[in-house]
This record gives C-alpha cells, sequence and structure tokens, in this order.
C-alpha cells in the first residue's frame, strides 16, 4: 500500500480510517519506509519505538470494535515524533547529549500523556541540539540532522529532527520546545507548521528544562488545523506545572476553524473571549502589524525579505489590513535574550551531576559548556546587577511594547529567518553568527506571546515562512489567520532532496 | 596579528569552572576564551541603556502564590523507579563521592 505520508493531515486520516482506506498499521507501515529510506541520510529520528507496529495493530482492533473511538480520542492513531528532551517512559530520552546517552525516564512527560490519552503514537524520538542549544541542529552530540529539502543544509534548530521527521514523511506530527525558537525556526527551514503556544499554555512538568521562564511547549503540523486540533489536547492546566494558565471557558481550537460555533452551553461560548474576536473580525477585517525595526534591518537576505513582502501583498489583497508599528527597544532583546536565557540554564543544568541519573559534567558539549560558563558569570557576584537584572529590565521594556503594540493590532506579522537554510557548518564556529539566526524569534519568548509559523513562498528555492504573533492566550486567532493565509496562499510545492 | 584584548580573563573562566563544577583543563580553557569573550562583549550591548526606573520581569504569566492542600495526591515514582538511572547504589541509597575529602571538582 503506498501512499505519500508527507501530505497528510489528521483531519485527512481520520477521514480515510473511517472510509476503510487503510488501516492504522498501514499508515505507520508508510511512516516507517520513510524512516527506512531517509533516516541514515538526514539523521532525524534517534531512537524508534520498537513497539509501534504492535501499537498500531491494537489499534486496528480497537477500531474494529469501536467505530467511535476517533471521536472520543482525536489523536487516534497519529504517529509523531517526539523531540528528545520530553520524558517518556521506558523511551530512551537523551536531550540530544551524552550526559543523558542512556536515560531512560521511569515517567512520562504531561503533554506524552495528553498525546497517549488522545490516541497519538509515538513513533521515535527526534534528534535536536543538544539542551536545546542552538539553532541548526548542528549541536546534538550525536550527529547533526541535515535538511531534507537540500542534505548540505541545515534544518533549523534546536528541534531540528522533529521539523526534519515531519518533512520527509516518517510522522504526522511532532513535539518540539521554543525557547529562543526553536520550533519556528526549524518549522521554516522544513516547510512545516509550528507553533510555539503562549509560555504557561503547555506544561513543562518531565520536559527537560532549558530556560524556566521562556521555554514553551508546542508542535509541528502539516495544516494549520491539525495544530490547532492538537494544542486542544495539549494546554490545560497541570498541577504538576504551577506557571499553567488558561482563558476562562475555552472552547477547543480547532472549533473555530470549522465554524462550529455552537457548543452545548450557549454560555460557555458567548463567555469566550475569543468568541468576540471570531465574531466581531470575521466580517470584518483584521489588522497586522510589522514590526518597522524588522523591515530595515539591513541585515536580512534579500530573497527572504521579497517572499515576506510578497506575502503581505497577498493578506492586503485577501482583506486583511497591514499597519506599520515600532518595538523600539527591540534591538535589545537578542542581548538580552541570551543573558536571561544562559543564567537559567547554568541554573538548570546544574542537575546533571551523574549521579541519580545519566553521566557525570565531563560529558557536555562545546556549547553547553560556553552556555553554563557564561550563565554563570551573568549570575555571579559583581556582574549580576550589569547583565542579569539589566536583562531582567529589558525585557519589561519588551514585553510593555508588544503588548502596546498589540492594542493597535490583532496581531503581528513578521519573517521567521533572516536568511534561507544555511549551509552545515557555516555558523558552526561563530557562536555570535548563530545567535543572530533567532533575531526574530527571541523577543517573542522575552514577552510570553503565542506565535505560528506558517510556510510561504521559497526564497532562494528553500523553504520560507511568516510569522503570526498575538496577545497572551489568543492562540485561536493565530490559527484563524493561519489558516486564511494556508487557503489564499495555495499549495507549496518544493521536492525533497535526500 | 593584533593581541585581541580579552574580555574574559583565564584566571576568571578558572573561577566559574569551579563555581559551576564544569572540569575543564588549561588547554580547554585557552579554546573557550576566545569564543566566550566575544559572546560577552554581545551582550555587553546593554550597558549603553540607562534603565534605573524599569523594574524587572521575572515571569511573564503574572501568576502568583499557586497553591495546593497539603495533601497525598497521585502517584509518585517507587524507590526502584527512582534508582533505575544511576550509576551508583547501595541499600537502596544513591552512592555519591565522599563530600569531606578535598575540594576538587
Amino acid at each position: 500500500m503506498k501512499f505519500d505520508t508527507r501530505r497528510l493531515t489528521i483531519k485527512q486520516i481520520h477521514k480515510d480510517l473511517i472510509k476503510k482506506k487503510y488501516s492504522v498499521r498501514d499508515l505507520i507501515t508508510a511512516c516507517l519506509n520513510c524512516y527506512e529510506k531517509y533516516n541514515k541520510k538526514i539523521n532525524a529520528i534517534l531512537n524508534l519505538n520498537e513497539r509501534i507496529i504492535e501499537e498500531a495493530e491494537k489499534c486496528d482492533k480497537d477500531f474494529f470494535k469501536n467505530n467511535e473511538i476517533i471521536l472520543e480520542k482525536p489523536l487516534f492513531g497519529i504517529p509523531f515524533a517526539i523531540k528528545d528532551n520530553y520524558s517518556t517512559k521506558g523511551l530512551p530520552t537523551t536531550a540530544g547529549s551524552k550526559v543523558l546517552k542512556d536515560y531512560i525516564p521511569p515517567y512520562d512527560a504531561t503533554v506524552i500523556r495528553y498525546l497517549k490519552k488522545a490516541g497519538a503514537l509515538i513513533i521515535g524520538k527526534s534528534n535536536m541540539d543538544a539542551w536545546g542549544h542552538g539553532s541548526s541542529g548542528e549541536n546534538s552530540d550525536f550527529g547533526p540532522t541535515r535538511n531534507p529539502f537540500d542534505c548540505s543544509k541545515t534544518p533549523g534548530g534546536s528541534s531540528s529532527g522533529s521539523a526534519a521527521a515531519l518533512a520527509s514523511g516518517m510522522c504526522i506530527a511532532s513535539t518540539g520546545t521554543d525557547t529562543g525558537g526553536s520550533i519556528r525556526l526549524p518549522a521554516c527551514f522544513c516547510n512545516v507548521v509550528g507553533l510555539k503556544p503562549t509560555y504557561g499554555r503547555v506544561s513543562r512538568f518531565g520536559i527537560i528544562a532549558m530556560g524556566s521562564s521562556l521555554d514553551s511547549i508546542g508542535h509541528f503540523t502539516n495544516s494549520v488545523y491539525d495544530s490547532a486540533l492538537i494544542l486542544s489536547i495539549t494546554a490545560r492546566i497541570d498541577p504538576y506545572d504551577s506557571t499553567t494558565f488558561s482563558l476562562k471557558n475555552e472552547i477547543p481550537f480547532h472549533f473555530f476553524l470549522e465554524g462550529r460555533q455552537k457548543t452545548n452551553s450557549k454560555d460557555l461560548f458567548l463567555e469566550s473571549v475569543i468568541y468576540n474576536i471570531y465574531a466581531k473580525k470575521n466580517k470584518k477585517n483584521f489588522t497586522l502589524g510589522v514590526i518597522k525595526e524588522f523591515i530595515t534591518d539591513k541585515g536580512i537576505n534579500l530573497s527572504v525579505k521579497k517572499a515576506f513582502e510578497k506575502s503581505c501583498k497577498l493578506l492586503e489583497d485577501n482583506g486583511f489590513k497591514l499597519q506599520e508599528i515600532s518595538i523600539p527597544h527591540i534591538k535589545y532583546s537578542l542581548s538580552a535574550y541570551y543573558i536571561i536565557v544562559m543564567a537559567e540554564i547554568s541554573s538548570n543544568l546544574g542537575r546533571m551531576d551523574g549521579i541519580r541519573f545519566g553521566f557525570n559534567r565531563s560529558y557536555f558539549g562545546a556549547e553547553a559548556i560556553r552556555r553554563i560558563l557564561i550563565g554563570t558569570y551573568v549570575l555571579s557576584a559583581g556582574y549580576y546587577d550589569a547583565y542579569y537584572k539589566k536583562a531582567l529590565k529589558i525585557r519589561t521594556l519588551i514585553k510593555n511594547e508588544f503588548n502596546k503594540a498589540l492594542e493597535s493590532v490583532d496581531a503581528i506579522i513578521s519573517p521567521v529567518s533572516p536568511s534561507p537554510p544555511f549551509k552545515i557548518g557555516e555558523r558552526s564556529n561563530d557562536p555570535v553568527a548563530m545567535y543572530l539566526s533567532d533575531i526574530f524569534l527571541t523577543p517573542v519568548n522575552l514577552a510570553g506571546l503565542p506565535s505560528l509559523s506558517v510556510p510561504t513562498f521559497p526564497a532562494e528555492k528553500m523553504p520560507s515562512s511568516i510569522q503570526i504573533i498575538a496577545k497572551q492566550g489568543y492562540e485561536a486567532l493565530l490559527f484563524i489567520i493561519g489558516s486564511k493565509f494556508e487557503a489564499i496562499r495555495g499549495k507549496i510545492g518544493i521536492p525533497l532532496k535526500i | 596579528m593584533n593581541r585581541q584584548k580579552k574580555s574574559i580573563s583565564l584566571e576568571m573562566i578558572n573561577h566559574l569552572c569551579k563555581l559551576s563544577h564544569l572540569p575543564l583543563n588549561k588547554k580547554e580553557i585557552l579554546l573557550f576564551q576566545p569564543q566566550i569573550s566575544e559572546i560577552i562583549d554581545f551582550i555587553k550591548q546593554l550597558s549603553e541603556l540607562n534603565l534605573e526606573k524599569i523594574p524587572e520581569t521575572y515571569q511573564v504569566t503574572g501568576l502568583c502564590n499557586v497553591t495546593r492542600g497539603d495533601r497525598l495526591e497521585g502517584v509518585s515514582l517507587t524507590q526502584n523507579q527512582c534508582l533505575s538511572q544511576a550509576k551508583g547504589k547501595k541499600n537502596y541509597l544513591f552512592e555519591v563521592k565522599s563530600v569531606f575529602e578535598s575540594d576538587e571538582i
């Protein structure tokens, strides 16, 4: 049974399963075929789930006994690649680092429990920059992941394997984490949809921490609808993570995309904050802000700029209003981000002592060592005020400036990356050049806002995306705008070159 | 080739290694020094700003005092599960290096 897993969405698969076009086992076999074909070259998956076929067969048995199971389990039979910093019980979890080379967690991360409960299957653990430290996948202690559209180029990072696995058909969705762009950049470089939810939307429990005030738990999909569907499963208050929140009386995010405005409780729906936006703006037009400081940035590659401008024009031609906005302190956000994240990294990695799990600290790679040392430096006596405290103040300014801008526009759009996917090795010896990859992404993490990366027209024949940013908690708006953009943009066909 | 003034001295890196328990030898410290100096130069950009009146942001959720009752809730890990990943264990305890000997990293 041959079919192209790259073009499949969760929505389509469930329709096909009901029509008995193929079984879950067939689907998993097709994904595994892609793994067999491509993984040696692109190194997206570090460890396969050896029991996946067995689990797929069980799904088929359960479906045969009870057709309604797809309604009860919204992710029934869907194979996920899981970024290797998510604790998965019984499956190796390395966070891309030799320190945890042999670590097998005795428990599942909260998100993994939710995904499993919704019927999802885990096909394997995906490669990543060790500890999330990187923008290209080159900092993995287990070899870099390669971009499925051009193997000499990076797939972006740090969720490199998750994006590459999805783009090459090894799975139908994948998970990631975004602390300074680590979902949005690989989503952009691999031509898939990437969601960075609001900080605190999705539980961080069981996910190996990088920067605890910045880590956002998100995912990659082939469509905006699928992204909304998965968020409906993962976004809830978790007693194991006291930084989680939710908006009052929310309805599942994908309901807005189906026009399913009626729920059982009329009051529940009417009280929904997001309903008010949808009801008001569905007939009228959304206003999208374009950050003036990004547009004048001389560091943007010309093709990327053209692709972004083409996207803006497309939106304007289809009823969206574009308006220039300003984030005056945005040029300091990269420095502030790196100070804060390195400080938090140095603290979080203190637990890797080789006593309760893993190997000792001599197993850390170069980028981890750099970040721990600099993090320790900025927190140490005599330097704390000059660096860390100052960075926290910049964070206040950036957060306030974004919130102010989002009062005059519904959402903000921007390019995701200042350049098309770069060559492996091009920036690996220049940490600062590597850090500049995140220039459009880190301000969003500092402000704690949600952002959706949606593929747009290619730049230099390689994938390129736009980023849509909204107020805290307003992911539904991201999905509404994102799916409208998907519809008017049409299909983007870039061939795999593995 | 000009001798660049390194923003961070070898002594400082040595000090940071001790603070963060990173066992680097002299050769490794020499290798890291220029890269770390370059990164410090990059983040020093913030020093040009005067931010006295601005408060710090420690977290962006605005949540405060999230508590629960002091009751046993849910299943925790068994002793065996906790010990399952340790390289050194004895009598249901984690085995650690002696604490009261010399203070090497």
